[in-house]
């Protein structure tokens, strides 16, 4: 017989594949304290209010439950809840705003056209963070939600492309624009 | 050169009654999933190897 291990000391892959085989809820229950205080302050950054973040959290906990044999462990376990957490988090604010952003798209792709240098890390580091957090508001949540997964959760091109299911050029493309949006709206704020 | 997205990032402490809702909500759903397993396929299952069981009996 194999000796009890601590729950606590279970790494979050074993803890997650111990879960898709038993559904214990008090397993889950260790999951989400490990991790409610992150996705909650993630969520914070989409949210209007405190209490619109806290249903999200709620109903990212709950989709989590549900769809937490969709882990294959191709990536570390907190990767995956990010992007898990964000795709919610964009489908939310999409919902209701699709048509408004299809204009603002629209006007922003004729405008692009005129940046031609690549945007380097650097200069992204420059902006203000005040600033940044309005432009984050404002900007299409895709591209929010890539430039949150590598500057701010330190995600690698590598790990990009796991997360979002996407080839190696995809994921540098889609940086590259959002970037450009970004420091778009930025000089215009 | 400091990194401004880290400094975006908000530190609210999580309201701890939210714990109690969504661990009863994830308690439902597993009772919900576990009477369907029960009634959808336990019992079907219990009943054709019973039927089939008499069957071979018969022959």
């Amino acid at each position: 017989m194999k000796p009890p291990v601590k729950i606590g000391q279970l790494s979050d892959e074993e803890l997650v594949s111990e879960i898709i085989k038993t559904k214990d809820s008090t397993l889950f229950a260790v999951l989400y304290d490990r991790y409610a205080p992150l996705v909650y302050n993630k969520c914070l950054g989409f949210a209007k209010s405190k209490v619109q973040a806290e249903d999200l959290t709620h109903d990212i906990f709950i989709k989590l439950y549900v769809k937490l044999n969709s882990f294959k462990g191709n990536s570390k376990f907190s990767t995956w809840l990010y992007s898990f957490t964000y795709n919610f988090c964009v489908n939310f604010v999409q919902r209701d705003s699709y048509k408004k952003r299809e204009e603002v798209n629209e006007s922003a792709i004729n405008k692009r056209a005129s940046i031609v240098d690549e945007i380097s890390d650097n200069d992204i580091f420059q902006l203000k963070s005040e600033k940044l957090k309005k432009v984050l508001s404002i900007i299409d949540p895709n591209d929010k939600m890539i430039l949150l997964l590598k500057y701010q959760d330190d995600l690698s091109i590598r790990e990009l492309q796991v997360a979002l299911g996407i080839g190696e050029s995809a994921v540098k493309m889609r940086l590259k624009r959002a970037k450009e949006k970004v420091v778009e709206a930025y000089n215009k704020l | 050169m400091e990194n401004p997205f880290k400094k975006i990032l908000h530190q609210e402490e999580l309201p701890k009654k939210l714990k109690g809702k969504i661990m009863s909500d994830i308690s439902f759903i597993k009772l919900t999933i576990d009477v369907a397993d029960l009634l959808v396929i336990k019992y079907p299952e219990t009943i054709e190897n019973f039927l089939r069981l008499k069957e071979d009996k018969n022959k």
